[in-house]
């Protein structure tokens, strides 16, 4: 089991603002955010920096071994991981927000959100150089996560917390199988010769889940 | 500029202590304090709508609604409790025990508000029988009930299952929010609706209480 820790996170601005953006507007998609805002973001991204402590935890598994079937029994190995950017930025926000600054407020919970994907993105990249001998002549999957391509946040959520120590980085799971801090992703990718290497890429556009917030399709 | 625009332009723009100066001077100078609120109203109408066109950011509509929050809480002070009652409906507001997401049940919370409805926020995490008994204390028009996972929209049938079984059902029009929401879990459980995001809820809430 490793731990991924002592790394910086890049934070784009264009993110920030989809996530700010409303998902029905079929209008102005592409308008340009005013400087106020944009002055506000960075003040933002300022005392987020200060309060982000992004770290990742994985290990490496056979793939015979883990359930639903479906979703590894074209894989040889499959990671999974876990990562957090920690609880200081949410605990923030939630002052922001207790305070009536919702403005200060939804901002610094879009920039948690980005945080946390770029986190992920960040895990994901660093065991990928870290196994980088084993993954030689295979091929692997993106990665995937509990609640996502059929695979049950339920079932997904309780083989990924018994098979690591999450709370060695400071994540719990709560009997509704919710990660605490919420900025918190877990996933799984799948390492092999014949590996569907659609899985984890596919979600969204095939997802029953229209309406989601951090849907990418539209 | 006469005190109309300047009060839209104060909603628009987000500007907390021009909404409050306006306040202030309306009750000063004896104003139509009802006359001003309908314009204020319509003002934050109109910054639902800038967001969902996507001309508006989510920030931006939220300063809107911080600042007529601000000027609403010096007006309703002078407004006549028996006369000019401007609550058109009450809402009890929460997310389902189990889950501690609160940001996106505060947002819709704040434009009930800022629309004028009377908005009890019960906070996260909170299990059915607060939901249903605190709806019967105030006599409420509205539940709505956030869940943003799919293990925990099970506490949303389970508040209807209750409703039912206390024979309340009818008493109460309920809206679900949350990712995991589709209008299949809506029609499911037997609730009233659902919406994706706060302005589109408020549309919702008005439409049910058929204003």
């Amino acid at each position: 089991m490793s731990i991924i820790e002592d790394f910086q996170i890049c934070l784009n601005d264009k993110e920030i603002l989809r996530l700010l953006r409303s998902g029905n507007s079929t209008k102005a998609r592409n308008k340009e955010a005013s400087q106020s805002l944009l002055h506000e973001i960075k003040e933002m991204k300022d005392i987020a920096m200060d309060l982000i402590k992004p770290r990742g935890i994985y290990n490496i598994f056979n793939s015979k071994n883990l359930v639903p079937r479906f979703l590894f029994e074209k894989s040889e190995k499959t990671v999974l991981a876990v990562c957090t950017i920690g609880e200081n930025l949410e605990k923030r926000c939630s002052e922001f927000i207790k305070k009536g600054k919702l403005s200060n407020g939804v901002i610094l919970d879009a920039i948690a959100s980005h945080s946390a994907e770029e986190t992920a993105e960040y895990v994901n990249q660093t065991i990928l150089n870290d196994l980088s001998e084993e993954i030689i002549e295979k091929d692997f999957t993106s990665r995937f996560s509990p609640g996502y391509c059929q695979w049950t946040l339920e079932k997904g959520q309780n083989m990924i917390f018994k098979l690591l120590q999450a709370e060695s980085i400071g994540v719990e799971l709560s009997s509704s199988m919710m990660m605490n801090p919420i900025k918190s992703v877990s996933f799984a990718f799948n390492i092999g010769e014949e590996v569907d290497k659609e899985l984890g890429t596919r979600g969204c556009e095939d997802c029953d889940l229209v309406n989601c917030v951090y849907r990418r399709v539209k | 500029m006469d005190l109309d625009t300047k009060s839209k332009e104060a909603i628009l723009n987000g500007n907390i202590s021009l909404a409050e100066e306006i306040a202030r001077k309306a009750i000063l100078e004896n104003y139509d304090i009802n006359a001003l609120i309908d314009t204020l109203s319509e003002a934050i109408r109109e910054a639902g709508d800038l967001f969902e066109e996507g001309e508006f950011f989510l920030p931006e509509l939220m300063r809107s609604a911080e600042a007529m929050k601000a000027a609403m809480g010096i007006l309703t002070p002078a407004l006549s409790p028996e006369k000019d009652s401007r609550f058109i409906a009450k809402v009890i507001i929460g997310t389902i025990e189990g889950d501690i997401h609160d940001i996106g049940k505060t947002l819709v919370a704040s434009m009930l508000s800022a629309e004028g409805f009377e908005v009890y926020d019960l906070g996260a995490d909170v299990p059915v029988a607060t939901f249903i008994d605190k709806a019967v204390e105030v006599d409420a028009h509205l539940i709505c009930v956030s869940a943003l996972l799919t293990t925990t929209m099970v506490g949303q049938k389970k508040l209807i299952d209750t409703l039912k079984e206390r024979n309340i059902r009818e008493k109460f029009k309920v809206l679900l929010g949350g990712a995991p929401v589709s209008k299949g879990w809506v029609e499911e459980i037997g609730a009233d609706g659902t919406a994706d995001n706060a302005i589109s809820a408020v549309k919702l809430a008005k439409k049910l209480m058929m204003l």
